[in-house]
């Protein structure tokens, strides 16, 4: 008994020390936030302040920074959503013989660093513009290379979203409506796009975030323009300023909320499939069960 | 380590394509700066390529229904189907005689052009074998078919496969000036894989001895990250898996999550602040008096590996934890029945089971780990180096793209063969690696 008392304290150590290294950094870095010592640390606390937010809007890099980053977002969504449901619509029409190449190579990208997708697309791009005679300006703008090199994952990304919502499609409704003579566009914009709904939300949600966060690939493909994040980086790296702990809990705070309604809806919709299918099954059963007894009378 | 500095380096390497420009466009720009605006309008250049006959299906119209992703696809469509052609038209437009280049070119042509045709064939046997498929692309599934071909084929040949090709070529080139592209130097070469391994020619060292430590360091740090990863995960993947349901699972996995959604930059930010000279860490060991003065741990690389453990936690966690998840909590009872201790119910139960989940959450730390940048940019120590950084030196205050270019394959190529091992010794497909 007593060593099954001692495990159970063991667990909840661990368990508590887990969640100490995980939260402990971002609850520290927040509350240097409000210190008025002039280098970010807690520990000689030298009084409360919100000095150091305000010094976050007159810093024109981060302002500006922030808008890149926000126009990016938008246009990884934009290009990386439809490709990433082309994508998982092909996986599922593609023949069983080529399907195994298909995913290795549309998933490859989940795998490959991203300093190294940053650095091909900026190759890339620079050399086949030429080759095929488009405009330098266009190829080598740093927002064109930048949407593209984060699409290229990001997309990989939301396939893998849409793959796991689509293996749950009931293949019979497509078939059905086509049979009672519906156009195959009428039932793509009718029945299956209303059932991704949700995994289309998720994806773009996820695309925004990813886009927004990310450095390997942005810091190759954006040249000499920043975003937000890679902004954030040279900051972080050479600046011993309160002011980045400040940013941290602005963009916390947002992330945060954001985060706690995008899980929220998740797993309130995943619940309200979950309780229809559950419904479907139950009526489908009282049915059979019907049958029977019509038959068996 | 960096022998080319300046600003006219950099714009020569940026400035190596001019010579590749077709023909017509006679006045070839000098310098990335001022180019001098080909004929040519950005998108519309589709109509003057000749024959783009094999992708009938790609037909513009498609684009501009589908209003976000047109800017940014619609240039690859002209590129599709300029590349497709230059095999069957015996050289008409952008291979002319300039060597190297002409050749590579045609030989990237060639391989996009049958990765494009073996697709489109394969999804054409696929079509006329599902009957009512093949019926809806008759009659009227045209749009959605177009808008699927499009955008998948666009992904992979344009964002998947070329640019992959194209540094890979690009690594085995000369860095060189503008005027010599094109010249008799513009030749294949090993230079930049032969720098990697011994150093600069006559250097005097036998090899490379900075960026080959660097390499293997990396290497084996992002191993050792792993395996500290693991350990660390396991447990509790094990207790939400087995242990806890309901509320309480709902709850831990939130808790969990909510640190992912915040920014890399700022989670190493962190333990910047953590264990700086003036940080929490040296401030609680010298108020205990384990210490007199600040410990370098920034120097020492400690900050590194615990920010680097901390920042990919989670992508150990969520395999992990969906692998032992499908285990049936009856298997473990018995395996206690039958009188098996807490570590054999692990190694013979619980982990051939998590098999896949546990390859996938390795193998995704380790590539995240050894492809960081932000992290060891950050928390790093001056004097030591990660290789991710030393491939953003050669593009960035380098200039010598080639060579970064040579070393970002080597990762690349380090990655595949971690993959493969992983997938030989835990007899995964990369299905479940990738899966998260």
């Amino acid at each position: 008994m007593t060593s099954n008392q001692i495990r159970a304290w063991v667990v909840r150590g661990y368990i508590a020390l887990f969640f100490l290294y995980l939260f402990g950094p971002l609850i520290i870095m927040s509350a240097s936030a409000f210190n008025q010592s002039s280098y970010p640390t807690i520990t000689p606390w030298e009084g409360f302040t919100v000095e150091w937010f305000g010094e976050l809007a007159q810093n024109d890099r981060l302002v500006s920074g922030f808008i890149n980053s926000v126009w990016i977002g938008f246009g990884v969504v934009a290009l990386s959503v439809p490709t990433a449901l082309a994508g998982a619509i092909m996986l599922m029409q593609v023949s069983d013989r080529v399907r195994p190449l298909y995913y290795t190579i549309v998933v490859s990208p989940v795998l490959v660093p991203g300093v190294i997708i940053g650095i091909s697309t900026v190759i890339f791009w620079e050399r086949f513009g030429s080759v095929v005679g488009l405009d330098y300006e266009t190829t080598n703008n740093p927002f064109f290379l930048t949407i593209v090199g984060q699409s290229t994952f990001i997309s990989a990304y939301c396939m893998l979203v849409f793959i796991a919502r689509l293996q749950r499609f009931d293949k019979t409704l497509e078939e059905a409506a086509l049979d009672l003579g519906a156009t195959h566009t009428q039932v793509f914009w009718k029945i299956l796009i209303p059932f991704l709904r949700p995994a289309i939300l998720s994806s773009v949600v996820l695309a925004f975030l990813t886009s927004f966060e990310n450095y390997n690939t942005t810091v190759f493909t954006m040249v000499a323009r920043g975003t937000l994040t890679t902004e954030l980086a040279g900051l972080a790296r050479f600046g011993v300023n309160p002011s980045i702990s400040a940013l941290a809990v602005v963009i916390m705070g947002l992330t945060l909320i954001f985060a706690v309604i995008y899980e929220i809806k998740k797993r309130r919709e995943e619940a309200i499939t979950e309780a229809s299918v559950k419904r479907a099954a139950m009526k489908r059963r009282q049915d059979t069960a019907a049958a029977a007894a019509q038959v068996a009378t | 380590m960096n022998e080319l500095t300046g600003p006219e380096i950099t714009m020569m390497a940026q400035a190596q394509i001019t010579p590749s420009l077709p023909t017509p466009s006679a006045p070839a720009p000098e310098t990335p700066t001022a180019p001098s605006a080909p004929s040519n309008g950005s998108f519309s250049i589709t109509p003057s390529l000749p024959g783009s006959a094999p992708t009938p299906q790609i037909n513009p119209s498609i684009t501009p229904q589908l209003p976000g992703g047109a800017p940014s696809i619609s240039p690859s469509l002209p590129g599709s189907t300029g590349t497709t052609v230059q095999p069957s038209n015996p050289a008409p437009e952008p291979t002319p005689a300039d060597g190297g280049i002409g050749f590579a070119e045609v030989f990237i042509a060639i391989v996009a052009a049958l990765l494009v045709a073996l697709f489109m064939q394969r999804k054409a046997g696929k079509l006329s074998a599902n009957l009512s498929a093949m019926q809806f692309v008759q009659r009227n599934g045209l749009a959605i078919s177009a808008y699927l071909l499009t955008f998948t084929i666009g992904w992979i040949v344009f964002m998947i496969i070329l640019p992959q090709l194209y540094m890979f070529d690009f690594s085995f080139r000369h860095n060189l000036l503008p005027m010599e592209i094109g010249g008799p130097k513009d030749v294949y070469t090993l230079k930049n894989y032969k720098y990697l391994m011994f150093g600069r020619e006559g250097g005097g060292e036998m090899l490379n001895w900075l960026h080959l430590a660097v390499f293997f360091k990396t290497i084996i740090a992002s191993v050792i990250v792993t395996i500290i990863n693991f350990l660390l995960c396991y447990p509790l993947a094990f207790f939400m898996a087995q242990m806890v349901k309901g509320r309480g699972q709902r709850l831990l996995f939130l808790c969990l999550l909510l640190p992912f959604w915040v920014n890399e930059i700022l989670r190493a930010f962190a333990f910047k602040l953590i264990f700086a000279e003036l940080g929490l860490v040296n401030a609680f060991l010298i108020g205990l008096g384990i210490l007199d003065q600040p410990y370098d741990f920034l120097g020492a690389n400690v900050a590194l590996y615990t920010g680097l453990t901390y920042a990919y936690i989670l992508l150990m966690i969520f395999p992990l934890y969906n692998a032992i998840e499908s285990l049936d909590h009856n298997q473990i009872e018995a395996a206690r029945d039958m009188g098996a201790s807490w570590l054999k119910i692990h190694l013979r139960i619980v982990m051939p089971h998590a098999k896949p989940g546990i390859a996938s959450g390795c193998t995704m730390v380790f590539m995240l780990t050894a492809g960081a940048l932000a992290a060891p940019n950050i928390l790093g120590g001056p004097s030591s180096l990660w290789f991710t950084q030393i491939i953003y030196q050669w593009y960035n205050t380098g200039g010598n793209w080639p060579q970064g270019s040579a070393y970002a394959f080597v990762l690349l190529l380090s990655c595949i063969i971690f993959v493969r091992i992983m997938m030989r010794v835990f007899k995964v497909g990369l299905g479940d690696i990738a899966k998260r």
